[in-house]
C-alpha cells in the first residue's frame, strides 16, 4: 500500500468522508511520521514491557523470524555486501554511524565482539580471566562513538538497525479536494503486511485528537490483537 | 570432541543456544574453560567404587588417563647452583595421585629406558644408595613445573621425551579430547553444577539417588 491508500483507509475508519473534515495534509503527515517511529520502537522492543530478571518485551529484535522480516529493511551491515567495515582508530575509537539506532551484532574476524556496559569496564580490563584480547574483544558504547578493547583491532563488521525513512504524503488542492502527488511522496519502507498496523496507529492518534474514545479503544484493541 | 567443541557445548547449553541476544546468557569461554578444567580433574580423579577401577587405580598406571596424554621433547638444562640437571615442563600437568600426571620420562629414541619417579621427600634416602651408581638408572623428581634428574644424565642425553597428562586448559582448541570410560556426561554435569546452572549430579555411582560426593 502507498501512503495515499493508507490515508483513504484511515478516513474510512474514522468515517471522515461522511462527517467531513478529513485529516489535512499536515495532520496526516504528522500522524504518519509518528506512527512510523512508534511502530519501529514497538518492533525492536519496548523496555516498559520488561519484567524483573527478564529484559525481553513481547516484541523484540530477532526474537522471531517475523520480527526479523519486519525489520530487515532497516538492518545495516557495515562490512556486509554494500558497505565497508567500521574503522577503528589507533586509540580503539570508532564513530557510531549517524543513523545508528539499535545494536544487532559486532564481529572481529568473524568472532563476536562482546558489548559490555560502561559500569563493568574497569572490572573487565583488570580481570585475570575475562580480560579482552583479539580472541575475545570488547566494546563499550558512548554518545557518538564506540570504544574497543584491545585497541588495535583496526576494523570490525557492525550490524545495526537504522531509523526508517520518514514517510510523507504529498498532495495539492484542486477544487477544494486533495489530489495525491505520488512522485513527491515518500512511501513507507515497511513490508506490505505491516501497513495495516501502521494505519491502525494513525487511527489511534487521530481518534484521540478528535476525542473519539470509542475509536481509540477499538484501535488499541486491534493493536493488541494484531487484527 | 575437540576442546573448542567442549567449550562451545557448555556455552550453548548455558547461554540458551541461538536465543535472542537479550535472553542469551553471557558466559565467557575462558570461564567455561576453567570450570571444565576443574570438572575434568574432579571426574577423572574421583575414587571409584567399582572393583575394576579400584584395581586400575591400585596399579601404577591408570589406563583412563592415556587418552589425555601428549608427548613433548624437553631439553635437559643444568642448574649450576644445585649441581643438578633438570627440564621444564611446557604445560601444567594434571595432578594425579603419585604424580601419575607424568606418565613417562624416557630418552627421546629409546622408550624402553624409563626414568623412575621419586618424591621430593625420598631424595635424601635414595641418593646414597649403591643402586643409584648404576649407569643409566635415572630418577626424576617434580618441583613445580621442573623435573630434576638424579645422576649424570647429561652424559647420555641432551633431551628427554615426556608423556604428560594435560589439564584441560592446556590443550589446544583443535585438540581432540577423548574422555575415557563414558565420562562425558559426568563432566558436563559437573561443569554445569560448578557454574550454577544445575544441581550437581550424584557423582558417586553407588546405585542410590542420594547426592553424595566422595
Amino acid at each position: 500500500m502507498n501512503v495515499n491508500q493508507i490515508r483513504d483507509w484511515v478516513n474510512f475508519e474514522l468515517n471522515k468522508h461522511q462527517s467531513g473534515n478529513t485529516l489535512n495534509k499536515e495532520e496526516y503527515n504528522l500522524c504518519l511520521a509518528w506512527a512510523n517511529a512508534e511502530y519501529f520502537k514497538i518492533k525492536y522492543g519496548l523496555p516498559e514491557e520488561y519484567r524483573p530478571g527478564m529484559p525481553l518485551p513481547r516484541q523484540a529484535w530477532a526474537v522471531s523470524q517475523k520480527i526479523i522480516d519486519d525489520l530487515r529493511r532497516f538492518l545495516v551491515g557495515k562490512g556486509g555486501k554494500n558497505l565497508p567495515q567500521l574503522t577503528i582508530d589507533i586509540n580503539g575509537y570508532a564513530d557510531l554511524p549517524d543513523d545508528y539506532i539499535h545494536y544487532s551484532s559486532i564481529r572481529y574476524n568473524g568472532r563476536a565482539v562482546e558489548t559490555i556496559s560502561n559500569d563493568v569496564l574497569g572490572d573487565r580490563l583488570q580481570s585475570s580471566i575475562v580480560y579482552p584480547d583479539k580472541s575475545y574483544p570488547l566494546c563499550v558504547f558512548y554518545d557518538t562513538y564506540l570504544q574497543f578493547y584491545p585497541k588495535d583491532l583496526g576494523y570490525v563488521d557492525f550490524d545495526y538497525l537504522r531509523m526508517p525513512i520518514t514517510p510523507y504524503w504529498d498532495a495539492v488542492i484542486v477544487d477544494d479536494e486533495y489530489v495525491y502527488k505520488p512522485s513527491s511522496s515518500v512511501q513507507l519502507e515497511w513490508p506490505d503486511d505491516t501497513h495495516t498496523d501502521i494505519a491502525n496507529l494513525i487511527i489511534k492518534y487521530a481518534s484521540e485528537n478528535i476525542r473519539d474514545f470509542g475509536m481509540t479503544q477499538l484501535a488499541k484493541q486491534r493493536q493488541n490483537d494484531g487484527q | 570432541m575437540t576442546k573448542a567443541q567442549w567449550i562451545e557445548l557448555i556455552k550453548r547449553n548455558l547461554d540458551g543456544g541461538d536465543a535472542p541476544a537479550e535472553l542469551r546468557g553471557r558466559n565467557h569461554e575462558r570461564e567455561i574453560e576453567l570450570y571444565l578444567t576443574m570438572a575434568f580433574d574432579t571426574v577423572l580423579n574421583r575414587k571409584q567404587t567399582q572393583t575394576q577401577e579400584m584395581l586400575a587405580d591400585m596399579g601404577k598406571d591408570s589406563w583412563r588417563y592415556d587418552s589425555l596424554t601428549k608427548s613433548f621433547v624437553l631439553d635437559i638444562l643444568e642448574d649450576t647452583t644445585r649441581n643438578r640437571y633438570y627440564s621444564t615442563l611446557p604445560v601444567t600437568v594434571m595432578s594425579i595421585i603419585n604424580n601419575n600426571g607424568i606418565r613417562m620420562i624416557t630418552p627421546t629414541q629409546d622408550e624402553g629406558v624409563a626414568f623412575f619417579p621419586r618424591w621430593q621427600t625420598d631424595t635424601f634416602l635414595m641418593d646414597g644408595l649403591d643402586v643409584n651408581q648404576m649407569v643409566g638408572l635415572i630418577y626424576y623428581t617434580l618441583e613445580g613445573k621442573k623435573l630434576y634428574y638424579s645422576g649424570d644424565i647429561d652424559c647420555h642425553w641432551k633431551q628427554v621425551l615426556a608423556k604428560l597428562v594435560l589439564k584441560f586448559n592446556e590443550f589446544e582448541l583443535t585438540d581432540d579430547i577423548v574422555v575415557p570410560d563414558g565420562k562425558e556426561l559426568e563432566i558436563v554435569q559437573v561443569t554445569l553444577g560448578l557454574m550454577g546452572a544445575k544441581a550437581p549430579m550424584d557423582i558417586v555411582d553407588d546405585g542410590t539417588a542420594i547426592q553424595t560426593t566422595k
